[in-house]
């Protein structure tokens, strides 16, 4: 009688750190600490964050599932939800639930060669990504990550670059669309800097996440490059509510991205007949 | 033409019994029954001579009962040590819904498979497990009716606990289906006779069924501009939706009182523009042609590749209340005209 699928369990924020002027990754708990010790998940799910009074919201867990003690989330101000979480300061009260959707496809591409190709905050969910990889180097081949943001004062996660780029077997390739003074980097769109790169498709997997239209060329230079649909995963976002399959919400064609999602291959979304394709 | 069985044995109870029996229910279970204000709809009963027995079928679907149109899911206090939430309590006494008509009976056994499944609204299964359901046959229909498109038989209690057809003077008991329906039985058994009767059962006449199958299935050769020009009527109003035994579309927000507040559903559309409209911005259905489109699909294409069953019953409502007069059994023809294109 008590259940019920859309209760959150309340959870702390422990850290917040600013990515960008409107992105910041949350470090948060559940203050039970038999849900939080117990709360298992893997890249590519999301949870139902929900900050009372304002509402709930999807976001993609960018932490990876190897400690238990947290979560991050990394969050875009963006709306209702979103500005009110950004208004909150470390010890805030928030409410969680998940983990929900499915996960990337992790045993599938065990001993391949994988490349992330990323613009923005759509880094967030391949963070997870990466860093599970990272961490289990030894299950995978070499691990690219191709990755674009407006300007440098856009990219998310710049602490971490230097760190991931140290492991063997591993490439960070950064860009930025437009430089700014403080950039000495590569300028250009993500998409060009993969093209010049040109990563062979023999033996290797491409995870795409980023803004929708970013995605579609994306996924159409790669199978220009010769990758085969079933080789190129997104994870896509789509507008939530219970994040359980009932309220409709989400719906791309007959499946659902919070349910039969977030994480599709690309021949998934090529054999449903909606917006997508079309 | 006289098309009644002569002296045929049937249980019946009478139109005064009916009412006694209602009342013996009623004083054992909450109960719901079709009541008429300024339309008739799905009301508790407090005296059971309000019940309008003479009525076509509700303004409302009885999912109102199931899934209602705003509904609390938990609240949640705030104080010094932090913030709780807490489950809306829900129904608990057992209750009886006396009057479902068979096409809104699918309607609720399709709700089941949307709200019940691996993840289970809870919300919505209670009120269900607590709910008899007693339906009457259609013996008259509307000229919006077309449930037998759909293979739902006007006098076939499928899916009710108990079913009744409509005699004139007395009720025919005609399908007693689960151990709830005879329980309720007994509670009416002074009231419930076997007698011989000259019987007439005859269901009102339905709209000629459409080659449903025909059209699930092949949505997906409907050209694309046949959803721009069918939709360009529509007020994207929403009461088709609104009043569609099977739409379970639903919006959640937070109401902030003092101290707390409480976390709600409402029901929502899939034909407003802002549906789908993501916090970037992003709207995945952006023009009314596409969004119509997704209502016919997820009826007849999305319903039916899930759940292997149609999501709409016949219940003509969206027709009679469509403000532009946009009749969902012409738009099937037209599709079914396309398909064949």
């Amino acid at each position: 009688m008590n259940n019920s699928i859309y209760l959150p369990h309340i959870a702390t924020i422990k850290n917040v750190v600013e990515e960008t002027f409107d992105t910041s990754t949350f470090t948060v708990a559940f203050d039970n600490k038999n849900i939080q010790s117990s709360f298992s998940y893997l890249p590519g799910q999301f949870v139902e964050v929900t900050v009372f009074g304002k509402g709930e919201c999807p976001i993609s867990i960018t932490s990876t599932p190897v400690k238990n003690e947290y979560l991050e989330l990394c969050v875009r101000s963006s709306g209702k939800v979103t500005d009110a979480l950004h208004d909150l300061d470390v010890g805030g009260k928030i409410g969680i639930r998940g983990p929900y959707g499915n996960s990337f496809p992790l045993e599938e591409v065990r001993g391949k060669d994988i490349i992330l190709i990323s613009g923005g905050i759509g880094l967030a969910p391949l963070r997870s990504l990466l860093n599970y990889f990272l961490y289990n180097e030894d299950r995978y081949g070499k691990i690219e990550l191709f990755y674009g943001a407006k300007t440098s004062q856009d990219l998310c996660f710049r602490r971490e670059y230097d760190l991931w780029g140290a492991h063997e077997n591993t490439a960070v390739h950064i860009t930025v669309d437009k430089a700014t003074e403080q950039w000495n980097g590569r300028v250009g769109f993500v998409t060009e800097l993969l093209k010049e790169a040109a990563p062979s498709p023999r033996n290797r997997f491409a995870f795409v996440c980023g803004p929708p239209i970013m995605i579609k060329i994306t996924a159409k230079i790669l199978a220009e490059m010769g990758y085969e649909d079933s080789r190129i995963i997104t994870t896509l976002e789509r507008k939530m509510k219970c994040g359980v399959g009932k309220c409709m919400r989400c719906s791309i064609g007959e499946k659902l991205v919070c349910q039969d999602g977030p994480v599709f291959s690309l021949r998934e979304l090529n054999e449903i007949t909606d917006e997508f394709s079309r | 033409m006289d098309n009644r069985e002569k002296g045929v044995e049937r249980k019946i109870i009478t139109r005064d019994d009916l009412s006694k029996w209602l009342e013996k229910i009623k004083g054992h279970f909450d109960l719901y029954a079709p009541v008429r204000s300024t339309v008739v709809n799905f009301g508790k009963i407090e005296r059971v001579d309000k019940i309008c027995l003479d009525f076509m079928n509700t303004f409302l679907p009885p999912k109102v009962l199931f899934f209602p149109q705003t509904e609390e899911l938990f609240s949640y206090a705030r104080d010094s040590e932090g913030i709780e939430v807490k489950r809306a309590e829900d129904l608990i006494k057992e209750r009886v819904l006396f009057g479902i008509r068979p096409c809104d009976a699918r309607a609720l056994s399709i709700l089941d498979m949307v709200f019940g499944g691996e993840i289970q609204d809870s919300h919505y299964i209670e009120k269900r497990r607590n709910t008899v359901l007693i339906g009457i046959g259609c013996t008259e229909s509307l000229n919006t009716c077309f449930c037998s498109t759909f293979g739902i038989d006007p006098l076939s209690g499928e899916g009710t606990d108990i079913f009744l057809i409509d005699n004139g003077g007395y009720f025919t008991i005609k399908e007693v289906n689960t151990q709830r329906g005879r329980s309720l039985i007994d509670l009416g058994n002074t009231f419930i006779k076997t007698e011989k009767v000259d019987h007439r059962e005859e269901a009102g006449s339905v709209t000629v069924p459409i080659n449903i199958a025909s059209i699930t299935g092949n949505m997906e050769k409907v050209q694309e501009d046949f959803w721009n020009n069918t939709s360009d009527p529509c007020l994207s109003c929403g009461i088709c939706t609104y009043v569609c035994p099977t739409c379970h579309c639903f919006d959640v927000e937070d109401e902030e009182k003092k101290n707390g507040g409480v976390r709600f559903r409402t029901w929502d559309f899939c034909m407003s523009k802002d549906f789908a409209r993501m916090a970037s911005g992003e709207n995945p259905r952006i023009s009314k042609g596409e969004r119509y489109r997704h209502r016919y699909f997820h009826k007849f294409d999305y319903f039916p590749k899930k759940y292997a069953v149609v999501g709409c019953v016949g219940c003509g409502r969206c027709i009679s209340y469509c403000p532009v007069n946009m009749d969902i059994r012409k738009v099937l023809e037209r599709i079914r005209e396309n398909i064949q294109k």
